[in-house]
């Protein structure tokens, strides 16, 4: 049931699929959900899910997205969007699952990578970002991957905002020595997420 | 390296995700989902407006309404219809009708259920 798809729905451009979404239009959704799938669950691996659990969870938010697609008007990127709804729906699991507290006072949870061995090798974002603590690594992706201010991360995470923030410059800091290891510059936090 | 630049590079770096192999395995789990949860959605408000509209006549059936409809003195009844007889000039009578006030109400109560069920394919068809 539901209405009939345009035969040329590939075509369309996201903000045209979500309206048309916003009808009942599930083949539409579909469309958005081919186009936009890999980056939901790539995010949601990136903040420390497993693989099957960053599925599960990329299609609970895609279903979400589905229930409350007449709210998003286009203002920015649909791929965004939905994002945000899994990142969220990951951290109330993350913490259901008392992570959090435990990840606090992680220390160095993945130092085992690190030294110049792992340095001198082309290191990708992802492997940078699994040698990161795991409160650093969901700092992080919350404020760079799915778009969250450090306000907004800090309420997701129910901690303190001024914890977010050392979070993310310790997690810069780190990232930066792995993603950049020529290159010794300080990080200060990020401005434009504050 | 400046701050805002490694903050820009990792940006893009988290932009720059892979496509999975299995994407489109993966958006036809979701759309299989969205099917379901909207099948037992209707099927949910097709049971609760049958099991309303069964409540609905079992209760009237059992106030007595029907008894009672049938003391009502007869004449009113008659000239309402007569009225309305002529108002619709279908040129129906029904004094006339073959049966009773039960079929009266359970064909009323079926009407019920047929415009529910109705409305709920419309709902679906939107």
């Amino acid at each position: 049931m539901g209405k009939t798809s345009p035969p040329n729905i590939g075509s369309l451009h996201d903000v045209e699929l979500a309206t048309l979404a916003a009808t009942g239009d599930r083949p539409a959704f579909g469309e958005l959900v081919r186009r936009h799938g890999s980056a939901v669950r790539a995010l949601l691996r990136r903040m420390g899910a497993e693989a099957s659990v960053a599925d599960d969870l990329a299609q609970d938010a895609f279903l979400q997205a589905f229930e409350r697609v007449a709210e998003f008007r286009g203002e920015g990127p649909f791929a965004a969007w939905v994002k945000r709804i899994a990142a969220r729906l990951y951290v109330r699991r993350w913490r259901k699952e008392s992570r959090l507290v435990a990840a606090t006072d992680d220390g160095e949870a993945s130092e085992g990578h690190g030294g110049e061995a792992f340095a001198a090798t082309r290191i990708d974002l992802d492997e940078a970002l699994r040698a990161l603590p795991a409160s650093e690594r969901m700092c992080i992706s919350l404020c760079y991957g799915a778009g969250l201010s450090h306000a907004e991360a800090a309420e997701a995470l129910g901690a303190p905002l001024g914890t977010v923030k050392s979070h993310v410059k310790r997690g810069l800091d780190r990232l930066r020595g792995r993603l950049a290891p020529q290159d010794g510059a300080s990080a200060t936090g990020r401005q434009g997420h504050g | 390296m400046a701050d805002l630049e490694f903050e820009t590079r990792l940006d893009r770096m988290f932009a720059d995700t892979p496509v999975f192999d299995d994407r489109e395995a993966f958006a036809r789990q979701v759309v299989t989902r969205l099917e379901r949860g909207w099948s037992m959605r209707q099927w949910t408000i097709w049971v609760a407006g049958f099991v309303g509209g069964l409540t609905g006549v079992w209760q009237l059936v059992r106030s007595g309404v029907l008894v009672r409809a049938e003391d009502i003195p007869t004449e009113p009844v008659r000239m309402l219809s007569h009225r309305v007889m002529e108002a619709s000039k279908m040129g129906l009578e029904l004094s006339s009708l073959p049966f009773g006030g039960e079929v009266m109400w359970a064909a009323a109560g079926l009407s019920t259920l047929a415009v529910i069920f109705v409305a709920m394919r419309a709902v679906g068809e939107l």
